[in-house]
């Protein structure tokens, strides 16, 4: 049954990858890959939002959790593409901007995951939005 | 699916070896993929389903970094470290490899 949220969570990733990476900045923005970076960024800022949430509102609700995190987050996100990017910015003698982007990508998605969890932590705690969160403390 | 299937058999509590197999033979396999030369131009639309559908899918950036991230909290050596800078670096050396391999088949 998991494996049908993560089928289709990962087809909606996949779908909402490609078309985020084929919009025009892709192309405008000097070589650099922007559209993977973009995916990849706002990827791991959800996954970590989404976890410190789900693991206290959506608990009973194990299929939604994998398939939106395991199968989503996980397709809409992409290493191969980003290797991919950096071998091509490497081969084209740009490997200053080949170093950039492999820092931004590794440093900014471990600081947006970070980020997502603590912005989760804070929507949840007692005087946050969530008033589910403040029912159940 | 085959990421969830392959992670969930093989991530183990002290270090994801699941997670860094998918995304280590996802990379061999885009860097083979795109540098394959096709000769029918329908191949176009063949390679977009495998290497962006498929591929694209299989290999993960957000639970590699969530991974780190929850190693950093619960670990205090170095494996965090070793993990991230291993992941990047074999990555990128099997997407070389697989560029290499495609161009020579």
């Amino acid at each position: 049954m998991s494996y049908i949220s993560v089928a289709i969570g990962g087809f909606l990733g996949a779908v909402a990858r490609y078309y985020l990476t084929t919009l025009p900045w892709e192309k405008a923005g000097n070589g650099f890959p922007w559209g993977t970076l973009l995916v990849n960024l706002t990827g791991c800022l959800f996954l970590g939002f989404f976890l410190a949430v789900a693991i206290k509102l959506l608990i009973s609700h194990a299929y939604l959790v994998t398939g939106l995190s395991s199968g989503f987050t996980g397709a809409y996100t992409t290493f191969s593409t980003f290797n991919l990017d950096t071998l091509h910015l490497i081969q084209a003698g740009r490997t200053s901007m080949a170093l950039l982007y492999v820092l931004i990508s590794a440093g900014g998605g471990l600081l947006l995951i970070w980020a997502g969890d603590r912005a989760g932590s804070v929507v949840l705690s007692p005087g946050g939005v969530f008033p589910l969160a403040q029912e159940e403390k | 699916m085959a990421r969830y299937h392959l992670s969930r058999c093989l991530n183990r509590p002290a270090y994801p070896w699941g997670t860094m197999l998918v995304n280590i033979s996802g990379s061999f396999l885009l860097g083979l993929l795109v540098s394959l030369r096709f000769s029918d131009p329908r191949s176009e639309i063949i390679v977009l389903i495998l290497g962006t559908g498929f591929i694209g899918s299989f290999t993960t950036f957000s639970t590699l970094n969530l991974e780190i991230m929850t190693m950093l909290r619960k670990q205090k050596n170095a494996l965090p470290v070793i993990y991230g800078l291993t992941s990047l670096i074999i990555g990128l050396i099997a997407t070389y490899a697989g560029v290499i391999a495609g161009k020579n088949l």
